[in-house]
C-alpha cells in the first residue's frame, strides 16, 4: 500500500481530505515534515486560504523546494482548490502574487455581477481530455465548489475538465503525474469520494 | 436548450447535403477550422449556455473509418472551449479512444449501434455521458451507412433498445427533411422523444424559431442541431428560409437560467449538549437525537450542505460540538457549516481543525466587527459566514442578537454590506417574524440583501412548504435556502423539494 502525504501548512481544513482518502482506503499521513513528504509515495496539496498566505508558509516550512522536487522526480501529485492554483506562475489575489509556477498560465478573479462571488456551491464538471483521475464518473456530474478565483492554463491540452459560471473555466487539469482539481471531491459526497479512490488507486 | 451548429465533411470541405445523398451535395467552405471558428464567436456573443460543435465526418461513415480525423484533431486543439461532439466512421473501441484523446467531447455511434449493439453498450458503460446514439430515421425506420440504406428495425425500438445505458443523448434526424429547408418533422420527433428515456437532440431541417419554440415545450428535448438554414444565411442567400445561428440561440436560452450552479438546500440541526433538540423559540426542548445519525439521513436524502447550529449554554459543555463535528466529518463527505458562540480565532480554528469547513459568526460580529476582518485574512472568505438575525422594527430591517432576543441599532442591508466589505464570504439571514411560523421565507427582505451584496445569501427562517423553498430561491434571489423543522419532522424530504424545484424549473443537484 502507497502512502499519500497530505500537506499540513497551517490553514484551514485539511482533516477531511485525509479523512476522505482514508475512507477510500488510502495510507495517509498529514504533515509538513520535509523528510517525511520525501519518503511518501504520493503528495496531496490540499488548500483553503489565501494565495500569498499559502505561499508564505509553505515557504516558512521550506516546502516548495521539496514540493517541486517530488513533483519533477515523477510521484503523483494531486492539487485541490487552492492546491491546484498554487501550481500556476502567478495570481491575481493580493497580486500579483507569485506561485510554484509549475505549470505555464495564471489565476484570476471571477467577473464580478451579476455573478455572486464566491462561486460557492455544486457545479457540473465537462469532461475533457482523459484523465485516469475520471474514471467511471459521468460527463458533467456534479461537484462542491467554493472559490473567487480561477485558472486559466497556457497550455490547452492539460485540461482535463471544464465548469460554466458565466463564463467556461478549467476545473481540473493533468499533465504526467499532476492532477489537480477545482472543486473539492473530499466535500462532494460519493462521486468525490471516487475520485479520490482513483487517485489512491493509482 | 441548446443550439448546435453542425460541420459536414467531405473530401476536406465544409458541406450540405440534401436528404443525405452524397451526390447531392453543396460545398460552402474549403476551410472547416475557420468556419468552426465562426460558428464557436456566434455562440459566445449570444451567450449559448454551453458551446458545442456538431462534426460529421461524411466520407468516413461512407468507409466505416476515421477520413477527417486531422482536421477534426485540429479543430478540437484550436478551439479548447468548444465541446466537439463527432460522427461518421466510429466502429470501435480504439477510435473512440483517439478522438477523447484529441480534445473531442462526444462520440456518436450511429451505422455501429445497429450492427454491434455490445459497442454502443460498452463505450457508453466506459465512457458515462459522453456516448451519443445517432438516429436517423427515414418513415420511421433506421437508416444507416451515410444514409444509403433503410433498415428494417424502428426508429423507437433502437432508442428502447438502449434505454438503460449511460448514454449522454440521442440525436434524432429525420432524413426526408434534413437539407431540405422546410421545417422540422416535429410530429415524429414528439414521438420519438416519449419513447427515448435519455436527452435527445432533434436534427433535420430546422429553418424557423418557430421550430426551436415548439421543441422547447417537448420533455427530454435538450437541443437542436442547425445546419443548411445558416450556412444559407452566411451566404447572404436571404431567400426567406434561412436563419441567424445567433437568433437561434437566443430563442433557446429565453427562460433559462444561464449558468449550472445549482441552489443549494440545507438542512440545519440545533445542537445542545452534543444532541440535537427541537423546541420553540429555544423554549421546551425536547431530545430529538444523535447528529451523527441524523447527518447520515440528511447525506442520503441528497442535502447539499449541513449546518450545525450549537445552542449550549454553560461554557464547560462547549467543547462536546467539536466532537461532534469531527464524528459528523469522518463520515459524512459534504460541506459543513458550524454556528453559534463563536467568540475568537481559536473557535474558529478549533471547529476547521475538528472537520468544519465554514463557521457562522452573529453576535461577536455585532460587538466586535473588526472580528469578521481578521477572521476572513487568517482562514479565507471561504470559510467566514456571517449570521445576520432580523426583525421588522417600523418601516426598517434591524439586526438582532443573541438568538434574536436583543434588539440592536444597525440597519440589516448597512451590516450586510459592512461585513461583505470586511471579508464574509457568505450571509445567512434569518427573519426572526418568520422563523417557527410556515409562512414562507420573508421574500423583501431576502431580495433587499441578495440584492445589496455580491456574495451568496441563504434564505432562512419560516419555510413550511415546497413552493416556499422556490420563492426564497426566485422571488428572493437566494443561492440557497436553509430549513430545520420541515425536515427535521419529516414533513417534507430534501428529495421531494428538489423534485419539485426541478420541475418548476430552479436548477438543483438531484
Amino acid at each position: 500500500m502507497s502512502l499519500i502525504a497530505v500537506i499540513d501548512y497551517g490553514m484551514g481544513n485539511l482533516k477531511s481530505v485525509a479523512k476522505a482518502l482514508q475512507k477510500v482506503g488510502g495510507k495517509v499521513i498529514v504533515t509538513h515534515d520535509s523528510k517525511t513528504i520525501q519518503q511518501a509515495d504520493k503528495i496531496v496539496l490540499p488548500g483553503v486560504g489565501a494565495y500569498p498566505q499559502c505561499m508564505s508558509n509553505l515557504k516558512a516550512h521550506g516546502l516548495v523546494d521539496v514540493v517541486k522536487e517530488e513533483i519533477a522526480k515523477g510521484k503523483w501529485f494531486l492539487g485541490i482548490c487552492l492546491g491546484f492554483q498554487l501550481l500556476f506562475e502567478e495570481s491575481e489575489e493580493f497580486g500579483p502574487s507569485t506561485g510554484f509556477g509549475i505549470l505555464k498560465g495564471k489565476v484570476k478573479r471571477f467577473p464580478q455581477s451579476p455573478l455572486k462571488i464566491p462561486h460557492m456551491g455544486w457545479n457540473g464538471l465537462a469532461l475533457r481530455h482523459r484523465s485516469p483521475l475520471f474514471e467511471g464518473i459521468p460527463h458533467k456530474s456534479s461537484f462542491y465548489f467554493v472559490h473567487s478565483y480561477y485558472v486559466v492554463p497556457k497550455e490547452n491540452e492539460i485540461i482535463s475538465g471544464e465548469t460554466f459560471y458565466g463564463i467556461p473555466f478549467c476545473s481540473s487539469i493533468q499533465k504526467k503525474n499532476i492532477l489537480a482539481c477545482q472543486f473539492h471531491p473530499e466535500k462532494s459526497q460519493s462521486l468525490g469520494l471516487k475520485v479520490l479512490e482513483n487517485f489512491v488507486h493509482l | 436548450m441548446i443550439v448546435i451548429p453542425a460541420i459536414d465533411l467531405k473530401d476536406g470541405n465544409v458541406v450540405r447535403l440534401s436528404q443525405g445523398k452524397m451526390d447531392q451535395d453543396k460545398t460552402y467552405s474549403t476551410s472547416p477550422v475557420d468556419i468552426a471558428g465562426d460558428w464557436y464567436k456566434i455562440l459566445v456573443q449570444a451567450q449559448s449556455s454551453e458551446y458545442r460543435l456538431h462534426l460529421v465526418d461524411l466520407n468516413g461513415a461512407f468507409q466505416g473509418k476515421p477520413i477527417h480525423f486531422d482536421i477534426i484533431k485540429k479543430i478540437a486543439e484550436t478551439y479548447p472551449g468548444l465541446e466537439i461532439e463527432v460522427g461518421g466512421g466510429i466502429r470501435d473501441l480504439a477510435t473512440i479512444e483517439h478522438y477523447f484523446d484529441v480534445g473531442v467531447t462526444y462520440c456518436i455511434l450511429g451505422t455501429a449501434a445497429l450492427k454491434n449493439p455490445k459497442l454502443l453498450t460498452l463505450a457508453a458503460q466506459k465512457y458515462p455521458g459522453r456516448i451519443i446514439l445517432g438516429i436517423d430515421a427515414k418513415d420511421g425506420m433506421v437508416a444507416t451507412q451515410g444514409w444509403d440504406k433503410v433498415s428494417r428495425t424502428p426508429a423507437t425500438e433502437l432508442a428502447g433498445q438502449f434505454a438503460k445505458e449511460p448514454l449522454a443523448a440521442i440525436i434524432y434526424t429525420d432524413i426526408a427533411k434534413d437539407g431540405m429547408l422546410a421545417g422540422m418533422n416535429l410530429e415524429e420527433i414528439e414521438k420519438m422523444a416519449k419513447a427515448a428515456s435519455v436527452p435527445m437532440i432533434a436534427s433535420g431541417g430546422l429553418t424557423s424559431l418557430n421550430d426551436i419554440k415548439k421543441l422547447k415545450t417537448m420533455p427530454n428535448v435538450v437541443g437542436v442541431i442547425a445546419g443548411k438554414a445558416i450556412y444559407e444565411l452566411a451566404q447572404k442567400n436571404f431567400s426567406g428560409r434561412v436563419l441567424d445561428l445567433g437568433l437561434c440561440v437566443k430563442e433557446a436560452n429565453r427562460d433559462k437560467t444561464k449558468h449550472t450552479l445549482t441552489k443549494r438546500i440545507i438542512p440545519c440541526l440545533d445542537v445542545k449538549d452534543g444532541r440535537v433538540v427541537k423546541g420553540v423559540n429555544f423554549v421546551g426542548l425536547k431530545d430529538a437525537g444523535d447528529p451523527v445519525e441524523i447527518a447520515l439521513r440528511y447525506d442520503t436524502e441528497g442535502a447539499d450542505e449541513l449546518c450545525f447550529l450549537d445552542i449550549t449554554a454553560s461554557n464547560e459543555k462547549r467543547k462536546i460540538i467539536l466532537d461532534v463535528v469531527e464524528k459528523t466529518a469522518s463520515q459524512v463527505f459534504m460541506p459543513l457549516t458550524v454556528g453559534g458562540g463563536v467568540r475568537n480565532l481559536d473557535d474558529i480554528r478549533d471547529l476547521l481543525n475538528a472537520g468544519a469547513d465554514k463557521v457562522s459568526i452573529n453576535t461577536e460580529a455585532t460587538k466586535n466587527p473588526a472580528f469578521v476582518g481578521c477572521a476572513a485574512e487568517k482562514f479565507g472568505s471561504q470559510c467566514i459566514v456571517v449570521a445576520i438575525d432580523a426583525k421588522k422594527v417600523g418601516d426598517e430591517y434591524k439586526v438582532f442578537t443573541y438568538g434574536g432576543r436583543n434588539p440592536t441599532d444597525l440597519e440589516v442591508l448597512s451590516w450586510a454590506k459592512k461585513m461583505e466589505k470586511l471579508g464574509a464570504g457568505e450571509i445567512l439571514l434569518t427573519s426572526m417574524d418568520r422563523d417557527g411560523t410556515k409562512a414562507g421565507y420573508e421574500l423583501n427582505l431576502t431580495r433587499l440583501v441578495s440584492d445589496g451584496v455580491c456574495i451568496p445569501v441563504i434564505a432562512s427562517g419560516g419555510v413550511g412548504k415546497l413552493e416556499h423553498f422556490e420563492a426564497g430561491l426566485t422571488t428572493g434571489g437566494a443561492m440557497a435556502v436553509l430549513a430545520a423543522s420541515v425536515f427535521h419532522y419529516q414533513e417534507l424530504t430534501i428529495g421531494e423539494v428538489k423534485h419539485y424545484l426541478k420541475k418548476v424549473g430552479v436548477p438543483v443537484r438531484i
